[in-house]
């Protein structure tokens, strides 16, 4: 190092005085300004680096932030994500509540108006085995249920109970055939026998082909089966059959979406024990 | 010659070219640079480093007269004598010729250094209408100069040998 500017010396020498000079002469030259001009120099051979730094640096750093951005949204958006399933999923959960609650403020509607001896009880199977249309709920003996106790919702008359266990009974919906119900229209009182045909809609039979049925009018149990007590919907009149000449024969769209019970009343003060 | 002697020989030079031709040979005052001549004098003889020293000197004494930027003359000139200085270890500038080239041209540099100088500097450049007529004056003044200044040197080393 030493060797180096040894041999180097004169030049060194030179450079040293030459700037030494330098610096003298810009001290005393002004520019139009009236800034001295080794300040100007220095000024115009320093700001072209402090521009080029300023910006690596503004731009590192911008490059920095969007980065630390990025990340950050990255993991702002996966906890979104996340949160968003947790929410859709309680939405769906406070919707499911909401329409239950919507179902059991209903049914307990229902159970005030009647005033009859009730129990819910929810639907905790389905059968439709050989034709056959059952529901399975979650009350049996236990709670005062027994055999052909009527089995309603608040659309309408939804079966009986056909099977009780301690825990468990078996309904036979209105849509089953082997299930009869007796009815009348509500607006001319023309008594009559709704049975099941398996699925889709009812048929309200036997009655006098006399009788002033027409579609739309609402069909109600009677309450002589003593089993379903009187009033309670059972369905619509869609068409009337009246091709045998002394009854007629009506096709009646049942009140109650059997596919959507959830949850049902059993009336324990009406229907009378089988056997 | 010293150092010392160099000195006093720029001083003299500084009071000739200053005084006695400013006052009594305005022409060759203002044709003729004593201060180059005497720089290139001691600029072929020296190393480099007091060729540029002494350079520097002599442009500082020079600036301090003129009207120009304190430091003009002795930038251009420490450049200038470094240069000569390095020429003259490579080339024989001992001749006549070689001498008055030396002389000549170091004007034209100068010249030129010192008008980069003050362009850079935003200043008034100096006109270069009488620029060759300097050249010639300064390359003949100094062959004349290095004449008797060898004369003088020559003589005073005799002298102190004797003694």
């Amino acid at each position: 190092m030493i060797q180096f500017f040894l041999e180097r010396r004169s030049s060194l020498l030179l450079f040293t005085v030459l700037f030494i000079l330098l610096v003298l002469l810009s001290s005393q030259a002004r520019n139009e300004d009236g800034a001295s001009l080794l300040e100007s120099v220095l000024f115009r051979a320093v700001t072209p680096i402090a521009r080029v730094t300023h910006s690596i640096a503004d731009g590192s750093t911008r490059w920095i932030d969007e980065w630390v951005d990025l990340k950050m949204a990255r993991v702002e958006n996966l906890a979104l994500a996340e949160e968003l399933g947790r929410l859709r999923f309680e939405s769906q959960r406070w919707q499911a509540e909401r329409h239950e609650y919507l179902r059991l403020l209903s049914l307990l509607g229902l159970q005030e108006r009647l005033g009859h001896t009730s129990v819910p009880a929810r639907v905790i199977s389905r059968g439709h085995g050989l034709g056959a249309s059952t529901l399975i709920i979650d009350r049996g003996s236990r709670d005062g249920l027994a055999t052909n106790q009527p089995v309603i919702v608040s659309d309408g008359v939804a079966g009986r109970l056909v099977e009780v266990g301690p825990f468990a009974s078996k309904v036979q919906l209105a849509l089953d055939p082997n299930c009869s119900i007796a009815a009348i229209t509500e607006r001319t009182r023309a008594q009559g026998l709704v049975n099941g045909r398996g699925r889709g809609h009812l048929r309200m039979e036997y009655v006098s082909d006399l009788e002033d049925v027409q579609p739309g009018d609402r069909i109600v149990t009677s309450g002589l089966d003593r089993v379903f007590p009187a009033g309670i919907t059972v369905g619509t009149v869609l068409r009337t059959d009246r091709r045998d000449g002394l009854v007629q024969t009506i096709e009646v769209e049942p009140s109650v979406d059997f596919n959507k019970l959830e949850e049902v009343l059993v009336l324990i003060d009406e229907g009378k024990p089988e056997g | 010659m010293g150092a010392l002697g160099e000195l006093v020989l720029i001083g003299v030079a500084s009071l000739v070219q200053q005084v006695l031709l400013a006052e009594f040979l305005p022409t060759v005052h203002r044709y003729v640079d004593l201060y180059l001549v005497i720089v290139v004098y001691i600029s072929v003889r020296r190393s480099q480093e007091h060729a540029l020293l002494m350079g520097a000197a002599a442009g500082l004494l020079q600036d301090v007269f003129n009207q120009t930027l304190f430091g003009i003359q002795g930038f251009s000139k420490c450049l200038l004598a470094f240069v000569i200085s390095g020429l003259g270890s490579r080339f024989m500038l001992n001749q006549a010729l070689p001498k008055f080239g030396a002389l000549a041209l170091g004007t034209l540099a100068e010249f030129c250094i010192a008008w980069a100088l003050l362009s850079m500097l935003g200043q008034k450049i100096p006109d270069p209408v009488i620029l060759l007529q300097r050249s010639l004056a300064n390359g003949a003044a100094g062959l004349l100069l290095f004449l008797v200044l060898d004369r003088l040197d020559r003589s005073s080393t005799r002298a102190l040998s004797a003694y």
